[in-house]
């Protein structure tokens, strides 16, 4: 193995989890630097590459709660749980073993923006047809999938519109649908905006037994005059989402939200302005706009490299594409995530994670260091081939079995000179030389820069 | 030494050194440590502190209301069930207060969204990132020389302490992981430079080491707390809490966590032993800080995501709800009732109860009275516990 391609490293750690696989960077390495990004691009097909879990079988919500003995409810939440675990263990299953790990990544920085979770929706099926929106609308049309996602059940449920009735209208789903998902706060509406929209969304229910997902309960609907954002008329909820998208900030709101992912937290209104006039420019589609992101100089700029802190999921994931091997018990990935403070599917509030900065503090820190520190013991014991490992180790690998790491993958990557393999596992040159287990490979683990992307 | 000389070597000093530390933070108390407990899951105030007075609280509860007999009378309509009496000493002695009807408007009955709440101090419908107690410490910043600006104790999580640059240590099961993970980041070369993201990762590798350091020296699994604490995961932390104090640690926070309080079934048979663990907890906790005279300089209040229904289900259970009491204890605290004890007839939403004293006021009142620091943000007014 030569010195792998770093700008490919690059491109493919920022639209991955992190990092990237030595086949991954050479399949994209002989190529122009516009045609892997094209390539990456293509790879977003919206189908996903693992069997979904077997219960999505059965048709969503065909049992209903309110009526039913109690032992049978109990039975059924306790089903609910299992399934919910299974879930999650899915979504780790496929980002491990996806051959278009991209795909994933957006599906995850949707997850994180129109959030839902599965502590509220309870119903596992209902979040995985969520991320199954998430997954075929990634790179589509913002317009089309904005509507998607406020008819999508698992947001009826989250945000309380399948509760939004004219007699008493719930606010939840419209000042989210500003604030959080097209506006940002503050940015261009009024609280008189928020009534008059949660107006337009009341009788908006979840579908039962039914493809769609979504109905209109007309009693519970109010059909009156609305006045949003100056304009008045029989509004419903598809007319005050063509409304906001009419401002212009909801362009600068999105294209700011993908900068902050795959760019960098520096953040210049003039770059982000030509981005958002393109986006309006192309009806809202979002595929040029993240290509245009992905060409631009601030991203491939040697110095942007490093600059961005890896999430729990980026850590685990990255890591275990580069050094493992498939997950016989991904449930075990998910618990690990948990541990390091992102728990997919279950996000701390409809904020999502705030991410960035805010992956690494004093208990975070340690909790990462512990785990890597797990990970570099299992790598010592996969290459040397003759220490089981210890108490300590298994305990700061969180259970994780040592034969998630592939023993032959690591033993030839140990042969691999020093600089080759920093300029594989690091973003940027290693910032200390830390005494740890896993020779060579355990010391770049280790490494400070690890964390960074 | 030329002037450049001189310059670098400024620049390179801690800037601390040059302030001097008392005249520039006057007003705050940092000798003060709050002790937060938070009960997970909701506790049910109405079975915790009885209004056994009210002939509406059997009525509402027939099968899992307390009886009479089993309730300690702190006044003539209020009082603790008869798990709890080890907190009796320190009501009769006035050392502990009792915050009625704690809660907020428009309340969120999920146990998610309901901590999240508590621990951001936001309004309902608000939501926000950094902990309540993270924002009062970016209004006067607790001092540099202390181990940590907030040690959690046990499994919960770092809840109001949240912000990506406080210095925060988790000391799970006596801190064992912790400690480990200290002892081997001694050896790593302290180090500087880099892009933001490598810096803030360096910085906060370099806090965690100086925290761990200054409780690694206390040796504070060899202090003597001087008290016998209950058995139980709850108990170790609250002893763990003493010892940090015992043996000199210096902090303004301390967490410790007490779960199992969701009880939708059962809730005679699973509250009052949790009940029972709370009250000899900050009993043995009381004891041990009168023993070394710091029981002035220690603060102990509980929280709790929301209370729960007034009316019991069928279950033998009580479901989400809004309002609770919280007991604020410490030898600087004016015991008593604080608030109101919420109607148990004029619900809304279906038998929840109305909060009488709106949350913030207990973090106002840790804010402003105990550590004399203003926080506007917190927008309401102390409640006027702690003794000048």
């Amino acid at each position: 193995m030569a010195l792998p391609n770093p700008e490919i490293r690059h491109l493919l750690s920022r639209t991955g989890f992190g990092m990237a696989r030595p086949d991954e960077i050479n399949a994209l390495s002989g190529r122009s630097y516009a045609d892997a990004v094209d390539r990456l691009l293509d790879s977003v097909t919206g189908k996903p590459f693992t069997t979904p879990p077997d219960w999505l079988n059965v048709p969503f919500l065909a049992q209903l709660e309110a009526n039913m003995p109690k032992d049978k409810r109990d039975a059924m939440q306790m089903e609910r749980r299992e399934d919910g675990r299974e879930m999650k263990a899915w979504w780790y299953a496929e980002m491990l073993n996806t051959p278009n790990p991209f795909q994933e990544h957006l599906v995850l920085f949707w997850h994180n923006h129109f959030t839902s979770a599965l502590n509220k929706v309870n119903r596992p099926e209902l979040m995985y047809r969520q991320t199954a929106l998430f997954r075929t609308n990634a790179l589509g049309n913002f317009e089309k999938f904005l509507k998607a996602t406020a008819k999508d059940p698992a947001m009826l449920v989250y945000l309380d519109t399948n509760s939004n009735k004219a007699s008493a209208p719930n606010e939840n789903y419209a000042r989210e649908l500003m604030e959080l998902f097209t506006l940002g706060e503050g940015r261009g509406y009024t609280e008189l905006d928020v009534r008059e929209a949660a107006r337009a969304f009341t009788g908006w229910r979840v579908q039962v037994g039914d493809k769609t997902g979504w109905r209109i309960d007309g009693l519970q609907h109010d059909g009156g005059m609305k006045t949003f954002m100056g304009r008045s008329g029989r509004f419903d909820g598809d007319d005050i989402i063509d409304i906001i998208l009419q401002q212009p900030q909801v362009a600068e709101f999105i294209a700011e939200k993908f900068w902050r992912d795959l760019v960098s937290d520096d953040v210049d209104p003039a770059t982000i302005q030509r981005l958002a006039k393109s986006f309006r420019d192309s009806k809202y589609e979002i595929k040029p706009m993240v290509r245009t992101i992905l060409m631009s100089d601030a991203f491939r700029d040697p110095e942007n490299r490093g600059s961005l802190v890896k999430s729990p999921t980026d850590l685990i994931v990255g890591t275990f594409r580069v050094l493992g091997t498939p997950p016989d018990n991904p449930s075990l990935y998910a618990a690990v995530g948990r541990a390091l403070g992102q728990d997919l599917l279950d996000p701390p509030n409809v904020k999502g994670w705030p991410g960035g900065l805010y992956w690494i503090d004093t208990s975070l820190l340690p909790a990462r260091n512990a785990f890597m520190n797990g990970v570099a013991a299992g790598v010592e014991v996969q290459v040397t081939g003759k220490q089981t490992l210890a108490t300590q180790a298994k305990r700061d690998m969180k259970n994780l079995p040592v034969q998630a790491l592939d023993a032959n993958r690591l033993k030839e990557m140990s042969t691999q000179p020093d600089a080759e393999l920093a300029a594989l596992l690091l973003p940027v040159p290693p910032a200390a030389k830390v005494a740890g287990p896993g020779g060579k490979i355990g010391s770049l683990l280790l490494d400070p820069t690890y964390n960074l992307k | 030494m030329n002037r450049r000389d001189f310059l670098r070597t400024a620049a390179a000093a801690p800037l601390i050194s040059f302030v001097p530390y008392r005249l520039a933070h006057a007003a705050a108390r940092w000798d003060r440590t709050l002790v937060l407990i938070e009960l997970q899951g909701g506790n049910d105030g109405l079975n915790m502190v009885v209004p056994y007075a009210d002939p509406n609280y059997a009525k509402l509860r027939p099968t899992i209301g307390v009886k009479r007999d089993r309730v300690l009378q702190m006044d003539e309509k209020l009082g603790i069930i008869t798990e709890m009496e080890r907190l009796m000493p320190l009501w009769k002695n006035k050392e502990l207060a009792v915050a009625l009807g704690v809660g907020y408007p428009d309340p969120n009955l999920s146990h998610f969204r309901g901590i999240d709440i508590w621990n951001t101090a936001t309004d309902s419908e608000e939501s926000a990132t950094v902990g309540w107690i993270s924002n009062i410490f970016k209004i006067e910043q607790p001092p540099v020389e202390f181990a940590a600006d907030g040690i959690v104790v046990g499994r919960g999580s770092v809840g109001p302490l949240r912000a990506p640059d406080r210095r925060v240590l988790v000391l799970e099961n006596g801190g064992a992981a912790a400690m480990n993970e200290a002892k081997r980041m001694v050896g790593a070369p302290d180090m500087g430079g880099g892009n933001a993201a490598l810096a803030h990762v360096l910085a906060t590798q370099q806090s965690f080491k100086m925290s761990s350091a200054a409780v690694l020296a206390k040796n504070v699994d060899k202090v003597d707390p001087g008290a016998t604490f209950p058995a139980g995961d709850f108990g170790s932390q609250l002893q763990m809490a003493a010892r940090l104090l015992v043996g000199g640690v210096q902090v303004p926070v301390i967490k410790a966590t007490l779960g199992g309080f969701d009880t939708h079934a059962n809730e005679q048979n699973d509250q009052p032993p949790l009940l029972a663990q709370l009250a000899s907890g900050i009993a043995a906790f009381s004891e041990s800080m009168k023993k070394h005279n710091l029981w002035d300089r220690v603060m102990v209040m509980t929280y709790s995501e929301f209370g729960r229904r007034a009316r019991e289900n069928g279950s033998g259970g009580t479901d989400h709800g809004t309002a609770a009491p919280h007991f604020i204890a410490g030898g600087k605290v004016k015991g008593g009732f604080y608030g109101a004890q919420p109607s148990l007839t004029e619900f809304f939403d279906g038998n929840n109860l109305t909060y009488t004293t709106h949350f913030r006021s207990m973090y106002a009142t840790a804010a402003q009275e105990w550590w004399g620091i203003s926080a506007p943000f917190l927008k309401e007014k102390p409640l006027g516990v702690v003794k000048a």
